[in-house]
């Protein structure tokens, strides 16, 4: 008998603790939520955007929005001057030479164009693939067109890639040929 | 008894007095800096003070050291032993002739505390010690001791880019234009000394003939080399170097003669030796041609380093035990 | 039975985790290539220690003898997660430096180790005022670690804070082994044998 109420403790005690501790996290993680995911956008997102939008009078991070687009989820950046829109940035991913990469596409909303791409995020080799991300390349694709084939220019396309970046320069071109057709919906939402 | 010898099989049992053969641990370094010497000369020939300086500072600076830790650790003071005198100017002869003085002050300190002295002092480093100084050079201050760059300020009558580092750049086709015989006789871009080739295997040869090294170590390096080269050359020729180039091009030379048979890393029995030298000339490409590195002698021999312990184990069986081990 | 003023002060010296007792090496090593990121990692580490240690002192009457490891962890756990939530919420950048140490901590053998072998025995002032000393020990020796480490390897104080300090001027080219992994090996050795020398 005695033997059973020790296990009763034990599994009591235990259990008791464990709720406690529970508890009392869930209250931490949801009052610490909101801010956490701000200082994510403000610290991962938020030097690439406002590079991308530079010239906007707004506060980037604040005025973002959701918008789910074929299930998926996309957080639009939006850019103001003088309160009104002018361009939008958002992110997807393509697949480098170290794997997956983020790459952030701006729009210009006016004359609807490139306004400018940046790597949030990438796994590429330092100092080799991890060249895409310096402003030489990236320029490369400010103004252009929707209608531009956005390859390197060994696939037929008209972006010049790093040299021996190749497979670097190529994943950030498939971010933004994915990325790029999703603008019309986007941006059809976003002015709604 | 009317005879102080015991006969046992081959060997010979005496009681003493015994007489000393003359060899000495110092004698054996000294031997070592004897057969570096026309590779200093050749250096101070063709870089002139600029060698000079670098063979100089590394030197003064190993010896120093040596002092100052042996008298910090209070330890009886061994700088004559010439082991101090070997290591700097080994050190010297792996680094470009145009370095920075405090660069290699800064080698040579890491490489006589925590290469050797940490680890007991001479006899006791598990790691060739220079090896370990300069892998830290090269981590931090990997554009001074670039050969390449070190070589841009000379006026040579050949190319001044590392053939490896042209290799690694532009592919094999690129260096199948060099002179191989040119290369052998040390005219490449390199360390110092090291670069004087033909001159670094008559110093090897010469400390096989004095029996201060066996031959057994370098040898198989070469072996190594030349057949890791080779199963890469007859795969693709077009895409990889030929074996020979792998052999006059760079450290491996003074690698194979002066730091894989560095007496306390690396094995005494003779199957170990062999089987030693070969992983350090199979590493030694494998280096050179898979990773990022264009180098490959030093780090191939650091490795082997960490495995010679257990390549020791490989040894003949004790005579006089008969029992097995149930 | 050490004074209470004792149980304090002997984290600093006598038992400083790091070099004494070999304790909590893992994120010594990893998180010391500056002097803030260690200061950072040692705060972290204090408040989890001071919490784990008063909370375990209180109720180590009420926990059974056999699933009290379970118990200490489960605690241990929920003060890190706070720890790391926290860091993330308010100081980003330095959650950013420490990584995966965070969620290490649980692991940290120095915290376990008090827990089991003070907090569970003692009252809770003193196991409060143990905490408070390890962990300020640890804190020192590992703002030690890493400003030795920040001085020869990049030659700055305090990089990472606003008031960083170029110790030597533009022109300096650092050792920058000693920031890398291998370094934070060999300084540690080094003053591990300094400590030992000192200490005898």
């Amino acid at each position: 008998m005695k033997e059973y109420i020790e296990y009763i403790k034990m599994i009591v005690v235990l259990s008791t603790i464990s709720a406690v501790c529970g508890f009392g996290l869930a209250a931490i993680s949801a009052f610490t939520k909101e801010r956490i995911e701000e200082q994510k956008l403000l610290n991962v997102e938020g030097p690439t955007v406002k590079k991308i939008l530079a010239g906007s009078t707004n506060d980037l991070i604040k005025d973002r929005k959701e918008i789910v687009i074929n299930k998926q989820k996309y957080i639009v950046f939006i850019g103001k001057k003088n309160g009104a829109p002018w361009a939008l940035a958002y992110t997807t991913d393509g697949t480098g030479f170290g794997g997956e990469m983020s790459v952030m596409i701006g729009f210009d909303l006016i004359n609807d164009t490139l306004a400018g791409v940046g790597i949030t995020s990438h796994k590429e080799t330092p100092g080799v693939g991890s060249r895409v991300t310096e402003d030489s390349f990236t320029k490369t694709f400010k103004d252009k067109g929707l209608n531009a084939v956005f390859k390197i220019k060994a696939d037929g396309g008209v972006i010049d890639a790093v040299t021996g970046a190749t497979v670097s320069s190529r994943g950030v071109c498939g971010a933004v040929q994915k990325g790029v057709p999703l603008y019309q919906d986007i941006k059809k939402q976003v002015l709604k | 008894m009317p005879s102080s010898e015991i006969k046992y099989r081959n060997l010979v049992i005496s009681s003493a007095p015994h007489i000393h053969e003359g060899r000495s641990y110092s004698g054996a370094m000294y031997t070592f800096i004897i057969a570096l010497l026309p590779a200093v000369i050749f250096a101070i020939s063709r870089y002139g003070m600029d060698a000079a300086r670098v063979i100089a500072v590394s030197i003064a600076s190993a010896m120093a050291s040596e002092y100052i830790i042996q008298k910090l650790f209070r330890k009886p003071v061994a700088i004559n032993d010439g082991n101090a005198l070997l290591m700097g100017l080994l050190m010297a002869f792996i680094l470009p002739p145009s370095v920075p003085w405090w660069l290699i002050v800064v080698g040579c300190f890491f490489s006589i505390l925590v290469g050797k002295q940490i680890f007991g002092g001479r006899g006791g480093n598990t790691f060739h010690p220079v090896l370990l100084g300069w892998v830290t050079l090269r981590f931090s201050w990997a554009d001074y001791i670039n050969y390449s760059y070190g070589a841009i300020n000379y006026t040579l009558n050949f190319s001044v880019e590392y053939p490896l580092h042209v290799l690694k750049k532009s592919g094999a086709a690129a260096v199948s234009g060099l002179n191989y015989l040119d290369l052998f006789l040390g005219n490449q871009v390199g360390g110092t000394g090291a670069s004087a080739v033909l001159l670094i295997l008559i110093g090897g040869l010469f400390l096989i003939a004095r029996g201060v090294i066996s031959w057994r170590i370098p040898f198989s390096y070469l072996a190594g080399v030349a057949a890791t080269a080779s199963v890469f050359w007859l795969a693709d020729s077009a895409k990889y170097a030929d074996p020979l180039f792998h052999i006059v091009v760079g450290n491996v030379m003074i690698g194979a003669f002066f730091f894989a048979t560095d007496y306390s890393s690396s094995p005494a029995n003779k199957t170990a030796m062999l089987i030693f030298g070969f992983g350090c000339g199979l590493f030694t490409v494998l280096f050179r041609i898979l990773s990022n590195n264009p180098n490959g002698v030093f780090f191939a021999i650091l490795f082997m380093n960490i495995l010679f312990p257990l390549l020791d184990k490989i040894r003949p069986a004790v005579p006089g035990k008969v029992m097995k081990e149930a | 039975m050490a004074s209470i003023a004792q149980e304090f002060t002997k984290g600093f010296w006598k038992e400083i985790p790091p070099f004494r007792l070999v304790l909590g090496i893992c994120a010594a090593l990893a998180v010391t290539k500056s002097l803030v990121d260690g200061f950072g990692m040692g705060i972290a580490l204090i408040f989890v220690l001071v919490c784990s240690n008063i909370i375990i002192s209180m109720l180590r009457k009420v926990i059974p003898k056999k699933v009290r490891l379970a118990c200490y962890i489960v605690i241990i756990a929920t003060f890190v997660v706070i720890v790391e939530l926290i860091t993330q919420a308010y100081v980003y950048s330095l959650y950013e430096a420490l990584g995966i140490f965070i969620p290490l901590i649980v692991v940290n053998c120095i915290i376990l180790g008090r827990a089991e072998a003070f907090a569970s025995k003692k009252s809770v002032l003193r196991s409060a005022l143990d905490g408070l000393g390890i962990g300020a020990g640890y804190t020192l020796a590992l703002v030690f670690l890493g400003a030795l480490r920040e001085i020869l390897g990049r030659g700055t104080l305090f990089a990472g804070s606003q008031y960083v300090i170029n110790l030597f001027g533009p022109s300096f080219k650092p050792y920058a082994f000693m920031v890398e992994a291998p370094g934070a090996f060999v300084c540690l050795g080094l003053l591990l044998g300094i400590m030992n020398v000192l200490g005898d």
